[in-house]
């Protein structure tokens, strides 16, 4: 009995304190806007919005010094 | 003796961590190159890794590595995974013209990452597809990422094969993926390998301590390495070496500081094992380098020229674009034995190279 408390505990205490929010593309975009290539921009529109945030930082952009 | 050298040839001894490598020595597939290494007297453990990477001691400006350059010599169509390195990141020795690729030393490089979800893949390869800066890399990398999961695939015969023996973390796990990629992946033609933390100044152990803890697992490791490459390995040359030796006495602090002269390893099925070549000048005072370390008799890179004019038939021109800077002055014995496949060229000799560097950092 002590030890299922303890455990219980244990979870309540490692659980995050929200849920991580995804992160807009469209908001990111706009915050990044200067710095992204047409190329990337036209690439990244013509892709599912659950793809875009990835594809904005992972993008040939951000691979420069 | 208990925890004593392991007899070689009655006058050269093994560490005793090193026992897992006496079967080879005894099928003759071994070989030792001693007071061997770079002529140059630098003490900096990066300056003398650099140069023993670039195969140009004394010059600090040199482009690229020596594994690429023998890469960018030899005829036939150049992939990615034709020249691959296990560490933490791309090593000078493999940088240069020909692509290369990397693996991190644990097994998640040859495992699925999120590039391969198809949609997520498409995706980053209409990114990169024909940038002008990344757009070769990308391509290179994906195409070496895809090469390399193939060939890590273990089939049921080499799991048999492998009696199924867990190996310990390290190099000799390492060892054990690379001779999968390599057996599975006959365009893998060079490897690399560096291990670091030999830089033994203080408690350095003898029988037993910290030397012989590294020493363990390297051991262990080539031998898994020559034990799973099956019969790839009649076809193929491993040539361990380091940066620097070590000083010939003991420091006051229980272990040695950085020396000059070292000793290469030499393995395959067609070393002329069982040997200890070199000139070999003793451990007297008057015949240490400065008093203190093995001098250099043996440049490393008329070791490396030898592998590469031998087994793989590089011609002189060749020769001199991989070594530029090296001394004509050959190594002054036969450390693999003649060639009897009259067969062979330069186009067809494409035959395994391994290069294992240890040193005092990665």
């Amino acid at each position: 009995m002590r030890r299922r408390r303890c455990s219980c505990r244990r979870r309540t205490a490692a659980a995050p304190s929200a849920p991580p929010v995804p992160v807009d593309p469209a908001r990111l975009q706009a915050t990044l806007a200067g710095a992204l290539s047409p190329a990337t921009l036209d690439t990244v529109a013509r892709h599912p919005d659950n793809l875009r945030a990835a594809m904005l930082l992972g993008s040939p952009d951000f691979m420069q010094r | 003796m208990e925890n004593g050298a392991l007899d070689l040839d009655g006058y050269f001894g093994l560490h005793p961590a090193l026992a897992s490598l006496q079967p080879l020595w005894q099928q003759k597939k071994l070989a030792f190159v001693h007071a061997s290494g770079s002529p140059d007297g630098t003490r900096s453990h990066f300056d003398a890794q650099d140069y023993m990477e670039s195969a140009t001691p004394g010059r600090k400006n040199t482009p690229d590595g020596w594994m690429n350059r023998l890469v960018a010599t030899l005829p036939g169509t150049t992939t990615p995974s034709r020249l691959l390195g296990i560490g933490p990141v791309m090593p000078r020795i493999l940088a240069g013209q020909a692509a290369a690729v990397n693996l991190p030393n644990v097994a998640s490089g040859t495992r699925a990452d999120i590039l391969d979800r198809p949609a997520i893949g498409a995706a980053f390869d209409q990114l990169y597809a024909g940038h002008p800066r990344f757009g070769r890399a990308y391509d290179d990398g994906r195409k070496a990422h895809r090469e390399v999961m193939m060939a890590a695939a273990e089939t049921p015969q080499m799991q048999a094969a492998d009696r199924g023996a867990p190996l310990p973390n390290g190099f000799p796990d390492d060892a054990a993926r690379l001779a999968t990629l390599m057996r599975n992946d006959p365009k893998i033609q060079m490897a690399f390998v560096a291990l670091g933390g030999w830089d033994t100044h203080v408690g350095q152990g003898a029988g037993t301590g910290q030397l012989a803890n590294r020493l363990a697992p390297l051991g262990q490791g080539l031998a898994v390495l020559a034990e799973r490459l099956g019969p790839l390995f009649d076809d193929t040359v491993v040539v361990v070496m380091s940066e620097f030796g070590r000083t010939a006495r003991e420091n006051g602090t229980g272990g040695t500081d950085h020396g000059h002269g070292n000793v290469m390893w030499v393995l395959g099925g067609k070393v002329k094992g069982g040997r200890v070549y070199g000139d070999w000048q003793g451990l007297e005072d008057a015949a240490l380098n400065e008093g203190r370390d093995l001098p250099v008799t043996t440049d490393f890179r008329s070791v490396l020229a030898q592998v590469a004019e031998r087994h793989l038939l590089l011609t002189d021109k060749q020769l001199t674009q991989v070594f530029p800077a090296m001394p004509q002055k050959s190594a002054g014995f036969r450390l693999l034995a003649a060639e009897c496949r009259t067969d062979l060229t330069l186009e067809t000799a494409t035959r395994p190279i391994v290069v294992l560097l240890y040193c005092a950092a990665q």
